[in-house]
């Protein structure tokens, strides 16, 4: 069986979540893998989830915000953009680095670009195999 | 934070959509998987959730099962969550202990050729949203009272306008104005484009409104020095300068007729602003004649009196009315109001950097502003077009568009943005220049004209057929040449070099914020790369900014002309209506919250605040969320290094309940 | 409301209570309810509510697994109490042991301070399949080997920078390997070290310091190595105390913290401290150094052997020593700002620097100086000794 990666997707409320509900509506599909945790902002995002994520065994972890300039909350997607370089260097130290760990932006209205984007992030995460904490390798 | 230890019944309610899930979706082995979790006491399905029958039936489980959670398993929230969640209140439940499982547009629809997968998917989104709702606290949505009263920060049209309207619905506002007089740019704009009717004629009645309205309190020649937020109320610290002339005054001008500053051999000279430096004024003036209030006031900066050791008193001496009074003092006053309008304008570039096109170094060089003071009858050359340098006629006129706009990103001596009117107050001017003296020479040098709005390209349409002449290309140089400023300027639509010898040269300069960035800072406003305030959203919320109650207008927030200023200053007054409202905000309660018991004062969640929704309260050491201002983003809860505050229904237990639910490693310990 | 408990009748032990026995709580000479335990507490002078006394007694009376959550997590497992204790019951123990056993049953997570950075990441690292790159923050200059006779035991050291950014953590592991290397040893930095499992044990996980431990225990025995150098307190603590309980004894491998190491280096004359370091300071005793592993003096030797440093003792020192005021990262509250200030300003009255010998004193202080609660604050800075002792190489 091909390994399919399992990938928890965050997805702020007013873009990033809303351009996953147009990429559904539109009929554009993408891996059952991606898995979609809903946030009000990426501001939200601890590093702890992105740990946590990690701890129980997804291979990869997507962060789908508003575009840099955009968000709705004026500056919480530049936060999680900085948290999220602190945890890169704690990813990579812990070898779970080589890209495992992706912020993008999709706007509400960027269907096709959430599909894209998840579409190819799963690909990438295919391609570096399962993450080195699975202790099971379920589909 | 606590979350409830009690023993949980928690309805799941599956949709069918009519096909849209069940057709993917296994809806019976979804069912099944929902009813195994933990406080799970009901899980059923319906064809279509959202139909009376659905609601119904979520209303009939939740009284007679006493359900105290409820996951509904359809369309996004997007859809349906407020309803589901208002149905679930009037059937007794809190309403905030209801989440949605987006098992369509997240699940059915996107994975809608693979079936099992879409399947197992849905049955972990429901798991995780169970898991949520397991850890949800009923929450109560309460109210606040608003400070009632308006303040509006700026008196030109935009702030007038809003003013007015704001006053008709019958609100208290303060216009505060930092000049001595109301009317700000328009005032001295001539005319306007694309109708050509005259500015102050139009501007007059709406300034003698404002004025005269009894529920608009002006005050003139003032400045906010400080403005302080505490919840539902601004409370602003505004700074009147002192006139040194008092009511008494009857406007006859003789202090201006023997004020000897300005005067051929006065040591002390300024420049008016309203002529904008094309004349002098004296230090007592009135800055144009149809100023309001119609007072006078002394500049002392300027006057001899408080330059030169009170050397002078000719106005006290002169005044019939006794009006002068040189022992007024700056008065403070504190507004307290619920709601704030900024509407502070633009200020015109200064071309001076830019050494080719010779500005400042030439009196025969002029900005578009300055020029239309020239256009002004009772401006300082009474409405003759004319060399500055030697009073005589301006045969040949250069425009050159673009000065200091739409340059190089990075290019510290102009701006990336486009300022919008330029190109129309060029057109403006040169048509009004050819109806006057049909014999003058136009020549408007452009890159792109710009005209957009109603009637502006009909308006330049005439401009061409008056014989205004158009140039596509900039010039590389403008310098004296024989008596005359010579332009050089290749023009890209003849591939020919053209060296244009005039008369003046006017340069669309231009429109720059004014300086506000004390003003910002207490309002806690942000600007936008281009310097202007920032508005809440550059499409879809142009005239709220992230702070709750202060609204902008104008061209405070960009360069706009005066129509489309009157619409923002329209749509901000009735946002400021809107939210000043029935005196009572009712407050989202999915917001931040401080959990004392762990709150180390540390300052980290003051910090990255960017709505001024939390304050570390000086005594308790303990820090408080102002739930009037708060949105609920959550940068304060990934900051804070005891996890004391958290964003409601997103804590980091029930965010992690659902990755963890998600997971695909086993349940863990 | 006063009770006579007739101790004698119920302090045979006994499994009522839950507690584990082997702790020997309730021995004939057990708690005798003095209060000393509690008078001496530093969590219970800025929370009157909090007392050992009376969890003790309540767990006499039957009640030990209906502790309170405050209870349970507020204790810093300093060993204050157990210092002055009489009986010397041993309290940090018997909360440990009693988080191990009610964990499973909170209905919600054990608190993990500062974003549950430390327990996720030891939880990653307990897995089997883990493959880290531990070396990044070592830098040039410095020299480390794959095997050798010491090995450098860094923990949590190369992840720590990433969260607690107003710290150098790192440049504490710097600074032991450049020690190091000038006493002519090139330490073993290896990738297959694992976090101590400090938290863990002392949270209540003990599945995961169970795996950590055996884990670490393996490679380490296995390297060949004879010296185990670590220059956190806690680390240090856990390899030469814990680590046997579960792994059984170390077999020619010696436990020792970086201070044991200085200090033998400078008196085997392989290490000389040529540069004055010209500052006044005084030594904080970290709890797993001090009082659970009673190293009070290696420290101190090292720091009276910086040439120009005048080193100045607090009032309460060794093992009266006052906590950092956080406790394996899971007690950090509206309290703990109160003990770190009452201590920072016991250090700021005796110096201006105060050296730590663990990087979580470090951190902890340092977290309380970087958020200003208060104004003004102590006018101090912290230093890690290994830093100060690299500065002295000169």
């Amino acid at each position: 069986m091909t390994f399919e990666p399992q990938v928890c997707a965050f997805a702020c409320n007013w873009c990033g979540y809303s351009a996953a509900d147009q990429a559904g509506a539109a009929k554009l599909e993408y891996p059952a893998g991606v898995k979609i945790v809903r946030l009000m902002c990426t501001g939200m995002m601890d590093p702890y989830y992105v740990l946590r994520a990690f701890e129980r065994e997804f291979d990869g972890v997507l962060i789908i915000g508003c575009h840099i300039g955009s968000c709705h909350y004026g500056t919480g997607n530049v936060q999680a953009r900085d948290e999220m370089a602190r945890v890169s260097g704690v990813l990579n130290a812990l070898g779970l680095g080589q890209g495992r760990l992706l912020v993008d932006a999709a706007s509400a209205s960027e269907g096709p670009r959430f599909a894209k984007l998840a579409n190819e992030f799963a690909e990438r995460v295919r391609k570096l195999g399962p993450s080195p904490l699975r202790e099971v390798i379920a589909q | 934070m606590t979350e409830p230890a009690t023993k949980r019944r928690i309805g799941v309610f599956i949709c069918h959509c009519g096909g849209n899930i069940s057709d993917v979706v296994d809806i019976e082995a979804l069912r099944r998987s929902a009813a195994t979790h933990d406080d799970v006491a009901l899980a059923t399905d319906s064809r279509f959730m959202c139909s009376n029958e659905g609601q119904g039936q979520l209303q009939k489980e939740i009284r007679e099962k006493g359900l105290d959670g409820v996951v509904v398993a359809c369309c996004t929230p997007k859809m349906y969550e407020d309803l589901f969640r208002e149905k679930a209140e009037e059937a007794g439940m809190n309403p905030y202990l209801l989440e949605i499982a987006n098992i369509r547009e997240q699940c059915s629809y996107a994975h809608r050729h693979e079936p099992a997968k879409a399947t197992a998917k849905a049955k972990l989104i429901v798991k995780a949203q169970v898991e949520k709702v397991r850890k949800l606290r009923p929450l109560e949505v309460k109210t606040a009272p608003i400070q009632p009263g308006v303040a509006v920060i700026g008196g030109g049209i935009a702030g007038i306008h809003a003013s007015i309207l704001l006053a008709n619905l019958g609100h208290k506002v303060t216009l505060i104005e930092k000049s001595p007089t109301i009317g700000g740019n328009m005032a001295r704009s001539v005319k306007t484009f694309p109708t050509d009717d005259c500015a102050m004629c139009t501007l007059s009645p709406k300034m003698n409104e404002a004025y005269n309205h009894r529920n608009i309190e002006l005050l003139t020649y003032a400045e906010v020095r400080d403005a302080a937020r505490s919840p539902g109320k601004w409370t602003l610290t505004v700074e009147k300068k002192p006139r040194y002339v008092t009511d008494a005054c009857i406007g006859c001008d003789r202090c201006t007729e023997r004020c000897p500053v300005s005067t051929a051999k006065s040591p002390i000279q300024v420049d008016s602003e309203w002529d904008q430096g094309l004349a002098k004024r004296k230090a007592i003036y009135i800055p144009f004649s149809q100023a309001l209030p119609q007072l006078w006031t002394i500049d002392a900066d300027h006057c001899f009196y408080f330059q030169r050791n009170r050397a002078c008193r000719v106005c006290q001496m002169v005044c019939p009315a006794k009006a002068i009074d040189f022992t007024m003092k700056p008065e403070t006053l504190t507004v307290d109001v619920g709601a704030v309008i900024v509407a502070t304008g633009y200020k015109e570039y200064d071309p001076t950097p830019l050494a080719h096109l010779g500005y400042g170094r030439h009196p025969d060089i002029l900005t578009q502003m300055q020029f239309a003071r020239m256009m002004d009858a009772v401006g300082p050359t009474h409405g003759e077009i004319v060399r500055r340098s030697d009073g005589n006629p301006a045969d040949t006129i250069v425009m050159v568009q673009c000065v200091g706009s739409r340059g190089a990103p990075g290019d510290p001596n102009v701006h990336e943005y486009c300022s919008r009117v330029c190109c129309m107050v060029a057109v403006k001017h040169a048509q009004l220049i050819k109806k006057a003296r049909p014999e003058t020479e136009v020549y408007i040098l452009y890159n792109d004209l710009r005209a957009y709005g109603k009637g502006f390209e009909e308006y330049y349409a005439r401009s061409m057929e008056l014989g205004v002449k158009y140039v596509r290309g900039l010039p590389g140089k403008v310098h004296p040449h024989r008596g005359k400023l010579l332009v050089d300027v290749d023009d890209m639509l003849t591939g020919r070099r053209l060296g244009l010898p005039a008369d003046l040269v006017v340069l669309s300069a231009a429109l720059e914020p004014n300086p506000i960035d004390g003003l910002l800072a207490s309002l806690h406003l942000d600007k936008t790369a281009d310097g202007f305030v920032k508005e809440y959203h550059a499409k879809i919320n142009p005239t709220e900014t992230a702070v709750k109650g202060v609204f902008v207008a104008g061209c405070a927030q960009g360069p706009k002309d005066i129509t489309d200023t009157i619409s923002q200053a329209g749509a901000a007054a009735m946002s400021a209506a809107v939210f000043l409202g029935s005196g009572e905000m009712t407050l989202n309660p999915v917001v931040a919250e401080v959990d004392p018991a762990l709150c180390r004062a540390c300052d980290r969640c003051t910090e990255v605040c960017g709505f001024d929704a939390v304050h570390v309260d000086p005594e308790r050491l303990i820090a408080i969320v102002d739930e009037t201002a708060c949105t609920g983003c959550g940068k304060c809860a990934v900051v804070c290094p005891t996890d004391a505050i958290a964003v409601r229904q997103f804590t980091k237990p029930q965010i992690v309940a659902s990755i963890d639910a998600l997971a695909p490693m086993a349940v863990a310990p | 409301m006063t009770e006579t408990v007739s101790l004698v009748a119920v302090a045979a032990p006994s499994g009522r209570t839950g507690v584990d026995p082997a702790l020997h709580v309730l021995t004939a000479e057990g708690c005798i309810q003095c209060n000393k335990c509690t008078f001496s507490c530093p969590v219970h002078r800025v929370d009157v509510l909090f007392s050992p006394r009376k969890v003790i007694l309540q767990a006499y009376l039957g009640g030990a697994d209906d502790v309170n959550e405050r209870d349970l997590w507020a204790c810093l497992t300093c060993g204050e109490c157990q210092a002055v204790c009489p009986t010397q019951v041993p309290y940090p123990g018997f909360i440990r042991a009693q988080r191990e056993k009610l964990r499973p049953g909170l209905d919600r997570a054990a608190p993990c301070k500062h974003g549950g950075f430390k327990d996720i990441l030891a939880k990653i690292m307990a897995k089997p399949g883990l493959n880290q790159d531990r070396r990044a923050w070592i830098g040039d200059g410095l020299r480390v080997a794959d095997k050798g006779d010491v090995i450098y035991f860094t923990g949590c050291m190369p992840y720590l920078d990433g969260i607690f950014s107003y710290c150098d953590s790192a440049g504490i592991g710097r600074a032991a390997i450049k020690i190091m290397n000038a006493a002519g040893i090139v330490p073993v930095v290896a990738n297959a070290e694992r976090c101590c499992g400090h938290d863990a044990l002392w949270n209540g996980d003990r599945t995961t310091f169970e795996t950590l431990a055996r884990a670490n225990a393996r490679w380490i025995q296995e390297s060949g190595a004879k010296r185990l150098v670590t220059t956190c307190a806690e680390c240090y603590y856990m390899l030469k105390h814990e680590y046997p309980k579960v792994a059984g004894d170390w077999d020619g491998v010696e436990v020792l913290h970086m201070s044991e190491l200085i200090e033998g280096l400078l008196k085997e004359g392989r290490l000389k401290f040529a540069r004055p370091v010209d500052l006044q300071v005084t030594y904080q005793d970290p709890c797993r150094l001090g009082r659970h592993s009673k190293e009070y003096d290696a420290p101190r030797e090292v720091l009276k052997a910086i040439p120009g440093l005048t080193f100045v003792e607090m009032d309460r020192v060794r093992e009266n020593s006052m906590c950092c005021g956080v406790g394996a990262y899971s007690n950090c509250d509206a309290a703990t700002k109160f003990m770190q200030q009452e201590r920072l300003e016991e250090a700021a009255s005796k110096a201006d620097h105060m050296v730590t010998a663990c990087p979580h004193c470090r951190i902890h202080f340092s977290c309380y100086l970087d958020g200003r609660p208060v104004d003004p604050l102590p006018d101090l800075k912290i230093v890690d000794l290994t830093e100060l002792a690299a500065q002295a190489l000169g």
